[in-house]
């Protein structure tokens, strides 16, 4: 009983985020099983049966999965994630070095893509059927299917290889600078903090192309969900009415109508932020930026179980936040959802 | 009484102007007169003849290693020669078609099982209903290039597995679109009639339902194939998809990066061209059927 709905509509919607990452933790555990190599084998190729067996044990190999299941969890939960044999460090060090860079791609890419999409949404509503709208529809069909790397290949052959204007895509920053110390991670802000204006703007030049390409794929979603929102919010009452008391532009689109639309939009951010993610394994891989999903696609590729399963944890369960976020953030935004639990 | 049949209704498509020609007919109610529509339909033809009578075509072995690397374009070499002396045009046409199978492979099988699914799921209903529903929730919440990943890892890389893994991703869209369709349509009279003149089970459920609830799946369908086909190419690219000396378009692109500094320009941007073609088609189509479908955006 004494809980009031909406507290209610929290908790459940908790306690099945909780359901959601103990699954993805299982998924991530039996990843280690569903492979085709033995690690004692990979990593002592030339022992005897014996020694095999003995390093099993030491391994804990030999114990119930369940067991295993447990004492893997019970590491996870003291931030020991095991050890990566491409870099030899642990994964957790590995992934505390990488993690500023991929943030702040992705930080800048989803800037980008919003700060695009949602203006390019909003005018294809109001400009409906028109030449506007329809420029903007092939648009967007376009950015969407335009392969991310292969846009990245070619901005980097003609921006840098023929016109020069781009900087080489060697990563976060070209090795003439020092790194600023680390405040936030992010070295174009690190770089202004620390009175290097040359490092910060040196630091946003490598950035550029990597956080366009990855931006371009958060555009076109975000510009069709808005168009869409848009064109169902301009025909409610409150819209009309707001119209007929002459309030202007600014009141009645981007205050009213905006935000009645604004809901979808965030589901449709919250889906993106996976996504980015995904993106992000891919512009890291052509511009060579050192970041997570880099080291997460050689991980892949040299069957390194452990950061594999780190970067399936760590990538589903900031999913399963965003989506938890999400859901919580509706009633924030909706005075209606927030009038409905508060029945 | 007599039964009252409503004949004043408004018909909602205008009667055909016989002085129309056969295609003006066509193209109206095919495309619902969209340019873009039928831009993207006779780009995917083109395509597609290519891919189907390209390689009958090429002159050039598309895997066989010659001394003549890296070789601009030229009237014997189209596109140039790649760093093993290969001819990219050759390569380029048969990677096309590897391709579209494995893609359409992938997204045909994912129909399949999905539209049972989601058939099965909308008229049984219950516990099986709810669990075949979450876990599609929970499938569909994560990136699907992230689950692409991590299930080629698990079987191991190939085409064969490239194959299963753009089934496995693509199952839950199906899925869900059918039994939404299942959903709304079991309830219709048609469904009592055909019960009540002692239909099994089965036969309500294959000869009389699921054929009304298909019309989706051509708009998802092509949406989809899009969609695999750039995943395919983004796995190959990222060196856990198709493997070389396979010819594919996102092993060539990835090969062709590496000799960019060279200014191999054709090497890369060529594949990549086709394949953005490709994926550009299939969205045109698939976005001028869902506007027709859609009665939400069939205003426009």
């Amino acid at each position: 009983m004494p809980f009031p709905p909406l507290l209610r509509y929290v908790l459940r919607r908790l306690a099945i985020s909780c359901l959601v990452l103990l699954g993805i933790s299982l998924i991530a555990f039996s990843m280690a099983y569903l492979l085709p190599s033995d690690p004692v084998t990979s990593r002592y190729p030339d022992i005897t049966n014996e020694q095999r067996a003995e390093i099993r044990r030491q391994m804990g190999l030999d114990q119930p999965l369940p067991v295993q299941y447990a004492r893997y969890m019970a590491s996870v939960f003291q931030g020991d994630f095991g050890k990566s044999l491409g870099t030899g460090n642990s994964v957790a060090e590995d992934i505390r070095q990488r993690l500023p860079a991929t943030l702040e791609l992705a930080t800048y890419g989803i800037v980008f893509g919003l700060v695009f999409g949602i203006p390019l949404g909003i005018v294809s509503a109001l400009r409906r059927g028109r030449m506007t709208d329809h420029l903007l529809r092939v648009f967007n069909l376009g950015a969407q299917s335009i392969p991310a790397f292969w846009l990245g290949v070619v901005l980097i052959f003609f921006l840098y290889f023929q016109w020069r204007i781009a900087p080489s895509p060697i990563g976060r920053l070209s090795p003439m600078f020092s790194t600023p110390p680390a405040v936030t991670g992010f070295l174009t802000v690190d770089g202004l903090i620390a009175g290097k204006f040359d490092v910060a703007w040196a630091a946003l030049r490598q950035l550029m192309l990597p956080a366009f390409v990855l931006g371009l794929g958060v555009v076109s979603p975000v510009a069709r969900i808005t168009r869409s929102a848009m064109i169902e919010s301009l025909q409610e009452d409150y819209v009309t009415f707001g119209q007929a008391l002459g309030l202007g532009f600014r009141y009645v689109i981007l205050g009213d109508a905006f935000r009645g639309a604004l809901v979808p939009i965030v589901t449709t951010v919250g889906f993106i932020i996976g996504n980015v993610f995904a993106g992000a394994a891919i512009v890291e891989t052509v511009f060579a930026w050192p970041g997570l999903g880099r080291y997460a696609v050689t991980a892949i590729t040299t069957s390194d179980m452990a950061p594999v399963c780190t970067c399936i944890l760590l990538i589903a369960s900031t999913v399963a936040i965003t989506n938890l976020l999400v859901d919580l953030s509706y009633a924030l935004i909706d005075p209606r959802i927030r009038h409905e639990y508060a029945r | 009484m007599n039964m009252h049949v409503e004949t004043s209704l408004p018909s909602l498509t205008p009667a055909p102007d016989r002085k129309a020609g056969w295609w003006r007919t066509a193209y109206a109610g095919w495309f619902g007169s969209d340019p873009l529509g039928l831009f993207g339909a006779v780009m995917l033809a083109l395509l597609i003849l290519m891919a189907v009578f390209g390689p009958a075509f090429v002159t050039h072995d598309p895997i066989r290693t010659t001394p003549q690397t890296l070789l601009l374009p030229s009237s014997e070499h189209w596109l140039g020669t790649d760093h093993f002396g290969r001819d990219v045009f050759s390569r380029m046409i048969t990677s096309l078609r590897i391709d579209f199978i494995v893609a359409g492979l992938g997204v045909s099988g994912a129909i399949l099982i999905g539209s049972l699914l989601g058939l099965v799921c909308g008229y049984v209903g219950g516990w099986f209903d709810d669990l075949v529903m979450r876990f599609v929730d929970i499938i569909q919440s994560f990136p699907l290039l992230l689950v692409a990943m991590v299930l080629v890892l698990a079987l191991g890389p190939g085409v064969t597995s490239i194959v299963i893994v753009t089934v496995l991703i693509n199952i839950p869209t199906y899925a869900r679109v059918i039994r939404g369709q299942t959903l709304s349509k079991k309830r219709l009279e048609y469904i009592d009639a055909a019960r009540c003149s002692g239909a099994s089970e089965a036969s309500i459920l294959f000869r009389h339902l699921m054929p009304n609830t298909l019309s989706p799946i051509i708009v998802h369908g092509s949406l989809n194939l899009a969609a695999a086909v750039g995943n395919v190419a983004v796995l190959s690219f990222l060196g856990i998809g198709i493997r070389p000396p396979v010819p594919d378009l996102g092993v060539m692109v990835a090969e062709g990066t590496n000799y960019l500094v060279q200014g191999a320009w054709w090497m890369s941007i060529c594949p990549g061209l086709v394949l953005a073609a490709t994926i550009f088609s299939l969205n045109l189509v698939g976005d001028c059927l869902e506007g027709r479908l859609d009665p939400h955006r069939s205003e426009r």
